[in-house]
């Protein structure tokens, strides 16, 4: 059995290899492209960041055998997509790889190390980095400047200086790309599902937040490009990322959870300018002066009056959620809006619904969040009546309980071609008798006509399959909702800056 | 900041430049603000010309046509460096015609000298509705500008908005736009508001800290401002320094 499952290993090692191989050959295509491309333009601060998403070779410090710790989490993740060296001086051997005393026993040339061992390790670890030359570092290990050790948080900064190292964390989880194929981060792929490929790249000054919002986003078929956990950022901080996303192609909207910034003026100018190039949405934690004080243990440091912070995000171009659960709901539609390339020109909502309550609940929350209820042309009222007998054609559309999928895809198509609309809001009670999964081609179809970004808004029923008609609808590309507010204020605050790009 | 250092009072390491001197400052570093018309009357003087049973009318006419120019409407203030708050200790009255000046002189002669005050500045009264404007020098972004609608506004609802200096015309006007009472300057109850004086305004303080000495504020408060329909002024002003 064992020998078996040794071969298994070995095989798939070797299919592992191959891929690798013909990935880095691709790889090297690519760079060269790129190189050509944006020669002259390429920063320095855009490559040194880069590459810590497109390593090969990783240098696990402080992998562990044992199946909960950390330093075996991050290695067994790690290892499927990648070229990985354990290192811990109390082991020979862990899962079959060869495990090194230190990172200076290597003899392969090292991309970067992630650094998974006791605080008070960790600046003699990375002077080791620096003379095994390897120049980046991840830094998962906690209990620096959060708890009050100052000293060692600068003896840590000295080293990295000192050998030039570019550095993540310390104190974070990790980081994550899903073209790279790089799972960096330390919890188990059981508790924490990862997300597809997609335009979203977040950037989290808190660890656990970051994966569970990821958890979130997985769930709810977000894709994401890069997740970056910084920590204490001693190194690397929100502005070097920030910069790094702006330039990199597969992001397309930036998410931000930030408690702080350390150089305000710094963020300032780089927001500025990113937010230009990019949407940058970002939620601020420590935002009363109880959660300030949480934020001075938490990472190190006390944050900022968060009038100002609103002030600063507003005078940048940031677009500020306040909910956590808007962060990514905002994003996802900014990249559906950005991807399909609409073309707005205001706040004008037309809602569709199967039910009077939600319709009105649906527009108290388009009004809320200062956005206008669209008037239609007589000539679409007109077509309306014609095509949908018995239904009171106004602004909210009932298309009543009896409702069938040819109703929605009736007065949807309509609407469509209505001019004054600039967006359309479908809410879709799918417990109403009539209604069929087919309607799950119905509006991806409206979606796919690319003529107006939609919205729906779906509820939770154990009745209604709720999940498979969300999951249906959001596999197909199309922005779901559970509640007409949370679809409303991701609609608000798109509307609103998408108006000033 | 040498010479800041003679004119200002010093409180810990801080210079403390009330009403008069902030408002000298802000002549000289914003010349487009507009400061109310004012004067001042010597402390001798005001003693003098209040003494007797009857108004010394010799020393009160050095200061009549001025006051004349009024129409007699205005805010009487003693005029000191130990003076922080004005309201706070009777330094300041507001008179609508020329009893009522003489009286409030009476009255603010104790306080005067209390404070060791020289002068009585007698400024020209503004109407309109009261705004706060200021300057605040932030750990994390540097000199940041704060707007509000004066009174509960700002004190209790802390409806503030903030950006960070130096501001832009449409920085200026998202933040008016931020504000929860904006509807107060949009013309609720029939009133009007100059709007762009006010903009410009912001933008003009919100430069201040680009200055040489303005780069050492570490605190500034324009409060009131006094906005309405044709124009907006520096009813009252107060800046704090680093030493």
């Amino acid at each position: 059995m064992e020998k078996l499952l040794t071969r298994e290993l070995c095989l798939k090692d070797e299919e592992r290899m191959a891929k690798r191989i013909i990935k880095k050959i691709v790889k090297k295509e690519i760079k060269k492209d790129v190189i050509k491309r944006t020669a002259g333009s390429s920063s320095a601060g855009k490559k040194k960041i880069d590459g810590f998403f497109t390593a090969q070779n990783i240098a696990v410090i402080g992998a562990a055998r044992e199946p909960n710790k950390i330093g075996h989490i991050i290695l067994r993740n790690l290892m499927v997509n990648k070229t990985v060296y354990p290192v811990n001086p109390n082991a020979d051997e862990i899962m079959r790889l060869k495990c090194y005393k230190s990172v200076m026993e290597i003899e392969d040339k090292i991309d970067l190390a992630v650094i998974a061992v006791k605080n008070d390790f960790v600046p003699q670890v990375v002077i080791e980095c620096g003379k095994k030359r390897i120049p980046r570092v991840v830094i998962i290990s906690s209990g620096f400047d959060e708890i009050g050790k100052t000293e060692l948080s600068k003896k840590l900064k000295d080293a990295l200086d000192k050998y030039g190292i570019a550095a993540i964390g310390p104190n974070c989880l990790g980081i994550y790309d899903s073209y790279n194929e790089l799972d960096g981060i330390f919890l188990p792929k059981q508790k924490v599902k990862r997300p597809e490929q997609g335009g979203i790249s977040f950037i989290s000054q808190s660890g656990a937040l970051g994966a569970t919002l990821l958890d979130m986003a997985a769930e709810r078929k977000y894709g994401i490009s890069k997740f970056i956990s910084y920590g204490n950022a001693v190194n690397l901080n929100e502005c070097d990322f920030l910069e790094y996303l702006a330039e990199d192609e597969n992001t397309k909207v930036i998410c931000m959870y930030i408690e702080q910034v350390r150089n305000g003026k710094r963020f300032i100018e780089i927001a500025k300018r990113v937010s230009k190039i990019k949407p940058i949405v970002v939620f601020k934690g420590g935002v009363t002066e109880q959660g300030n004080k949480a934020t001075l243990s938490h990472t190190g440091s006390l944050a900022g009056d968060a009038q100002i912070y609103q002030g600063i995000f507003k005078q940048t171009g940031l677009v500020q959620v306040d909910m956590l659960e808007d962060l990514f709901s905002v994003a996802k539609l900014f990249e559906k809006i950005l991807n399909d390339k609409y073309k707005i020109n205001g706040k004008r909502i037309q809602i569709i619904t199967n039910g009077g309550g939600y319709g009105i609940i649906s527009t108290d929350n388009v009004i809320k969040n200062d956005m206008t209820m669209a008037e239609l042309s007589s000539n679409t009222k007109k077509t309306l009546e014609k095509n949908l007998p018995g239904i009171s054609i106004k602004n909210p559309i009932d298309l009543l309980g009896d409702t069938t999928n040819e109703r929605y895809k009736t007065a949807a198509s309509i609407l469509l071609n209505e001019n004054n609309i600039d967006m359309i809001m479908i809410v879709l009670l799918y417990q109403t008798p009539f209604l069929t999964e087919d309607i799950v081609d119905v509006l991806s179809e409206i979606d796919q006509s690319k003529k107006k970004p939609i919205v729906v808004v779906t509820s939770r029923s154990s009745y209604g399959n709720y999940t498979n008609i969300t999951e249906k609808l959001a596999d197909k590309g199309v922005v779901c909702f559970e509640f007409p507010e949370q679809a409303a204020r991701a609609m608000g605050k798109v509307l609103e800056k998408i108006k000033k790009i | 900041m040498q010479r800041d250092e003679k004119r200002g009072k010093r409180c810990d390491s801080r210079i403390v430049f009330p009403e008069y001197r902030a408002k000298e400052f802000l002549k000289e570093y914003a010349p487009s603000l507009t400061i109310p018309r004012n004067f001042m009357i010597d402390l001798k003087d005001a003693k003098g010309m209040i003494e007797g049973k009857k108004i010394n009318e010799k020393i009160y006419a050095k200061y009549a046509k001025k006051l004349e120019t009024f129409n007699f409407c205005a805010a009487v203030k003693i005029v000191s460096d130990n003076i922080v708050h004005k309201t706070d200790v009777g330094a300041v009255k507001l008179v609508q015609d020329k009893s009522q000046f003489f009286s409030a002189l009476s009255s603010m002669i104790k306080t005067a000298d209390k404070f060791k005050a020289r002068e009585f500045m007698i400024e020209e009264l503004v109407s309109g509705q009261e705004l706060i404007i200021g300057i605040k020098k932030d750990d994390v972004f540097g000199h940041v500008l704060a707007f509000g609608i004066g009174g509960i506004f700002v004190e209790i609802l802390k409806d503030i908005s903030f950006r960070a200096c130096p501001i832009t015309m449409e920085d200026a006007e998202s933040m008016i736009d931020e504000l929860k009472s904006k509807k107060i300057l949009l013309g609720a109850r029939g009133k009007k508001y100059d709007l762009d004086v006010l903009k410009k305004t912001l933008v003009t303080v919100s430069k201040l800290p680009l200055t040489k000495e303005g780069m050492k504020i570490e605190e500034l408060d324009i409060n009131p401002f006094i906005l309405n329909e044709h124009d907006g002024k520096v009813v009252d002003a107060r800046i704090v320094f680093e030493g």
